[in-house]
């Protein structure tokens, strides 16, 4: 039978060892090229413009190219979220890969849900958490926010809801400056919570990268390194594989992974890949 | 069933259990307890908890000991039985 040939997908960036922000567990965040939503104060405006894509990719590559953190989303129950950008543009893409993983990672979604009824048809079995950011349920908010209307997000959450996955979907609603107030934030969360839907996260929106950004500690990357080099030990303990690790005092610029830790991280991969090889069972 | 179950606690745990030098300013208290406020318990109920699970996850890490666990939680009451 003649193998399917997929075509690439453009991404903006592939943000690796996310930690309690992009799901459970540890996850590579894969930001996707493109939205239909023009969003008065988009955090990722850049998705609109094609000089932010950095790399294509077929569904393979980008499995081949995430293989290198297996043994962190294994042992964290992590692994792939799909953002950008609208990630279910590219529903197709995200299908295959999923057939591609079958099961070793988890895969979620963070999206703003107004796509085609078919996009969401396509992978919702298939993922395994949705995070969808409805912005505001009143309809003229929603539209005066993001220039158009939230008819397709309200039918694909019912879709969603009548195929019974109401416990693999968190509702975002985000309290945007100028656009919505608490008593519209009281409204949306009430028309969710009727739905039957209970995870819903209100938070404040950021209107900007840099305010982002002052939020994060300067040690933000060395408590990452800590968290990955934990994870790492406890996968040697309990696989009975020889390791020892290299003590760093960097802190104020450690981005969360270095030379060593790659190099810690490939030499317990190999161990496990080849246990597993072999047949043998592994601990993750 | 991944091998960290419940991988929240695990990343509090190791903030909580870290190198000095990450620990030791203002700044890295203001981190512990912004991972704390992310939706988990008060500080006080939630160190009771990773408590448990420190005691619970022994056996499978290894780590931490009954003293570093003490040590760790050095500052609870006296009455608190870990063993």
């Amino acid at each position: 039978m003649k193998k399917m040939t997929f075509h690439k997908v453009p991404t903006m960036s592939v943000s690796r060892h996310r930690i309690l922000s992009d799901g459970d567990g540890v996850v590579s965040l894969v930001a996707l090229y493109g939205c239909t939503l023009h969003c008065r104060y988009c955090i990722n405006d850049e998705c609109h413009d094609e000089s932010s894509i950095s790399q294509w990719f077929t569904p393979q590559e980008l499995f081949d190219k995430l293989m290198s953190d297996d043994l962190y989303f294994r042992a964290t129950g992590g692994g792939v979220t799909f953002g950008g950008g609208e990630p279910l543009l590219y529903s197709d893409f995200i299908s295959e890969f999923a057939k591609i993983c079958k099961g070793r990672w988890k895969i979620n979604v963070e999206t703003s849900l107004n796509v085609p009824l078919e996009s969401v048809q396509k992978v919702m079995t298939q993922i395994d958490h949705f995070f969808v950011d409805i912005k505001d349920m009143n309809p003229s908010i929603y539209n005066s926010y993001t220039g158009h209307s939230n008819e397709m997000v309200c039918s694909n959450l019912k879709l969603m809801i009548d195929n019974g996955l109401e416990g693999k979907i968190t509702v975002r609603i985000p309290k945007i400056k100028e656009y919505n107030t608490k008593a519209d934030i009281d409204s949306s969360v009430k028309k969710i919570k009727a739905q039957g839907l209970s995870y819903i996260d209100v938070f404040d929106y950021s209107i900007n990268k840099q305010e982002v950004y002052s939020r994060t500690s300067s040690k933000h990357g060395k408590v990452v390194c800590e968290v990955l080099k934990r994870v790492r030990q406890l996968i040697a303990d309990a696989n009975a594989i020889p390791y020892e690790t290299v003590q760093c005092n960097v802190v104020e610029n450690c981005v969360g992974t270095c030379p060593k830790c790659e190099q810690e991280l490939k030499y317990l991969s190999e161990k496990i890949w080849e246990k597993e090889k072999k047949s043998i069972n592994v601990k993750l | 069933m991944a091998l960290i179950e419940d991988f929240s606690k695990f990343v509090k745990i190791s903030i909580l259990d870290s190198e000095p030098d990450l620990k030791s300013t203002d700044d890295s208290q203001n981190e512990s307890e912004e991972l704390w406020t992310m939706g988990m318990l008060p500080p006080d109920e939630e160190k009771r908890l990773l408590k448990d699970i420190l005691i619970k996850s022994e056996e499978l890490r290894g780590i931490p000991s009954y003293d570093e666990i003490k040590q760790l939680f050095n500052n609870d009451d006296e009455e608190d039985d870990l063993s």
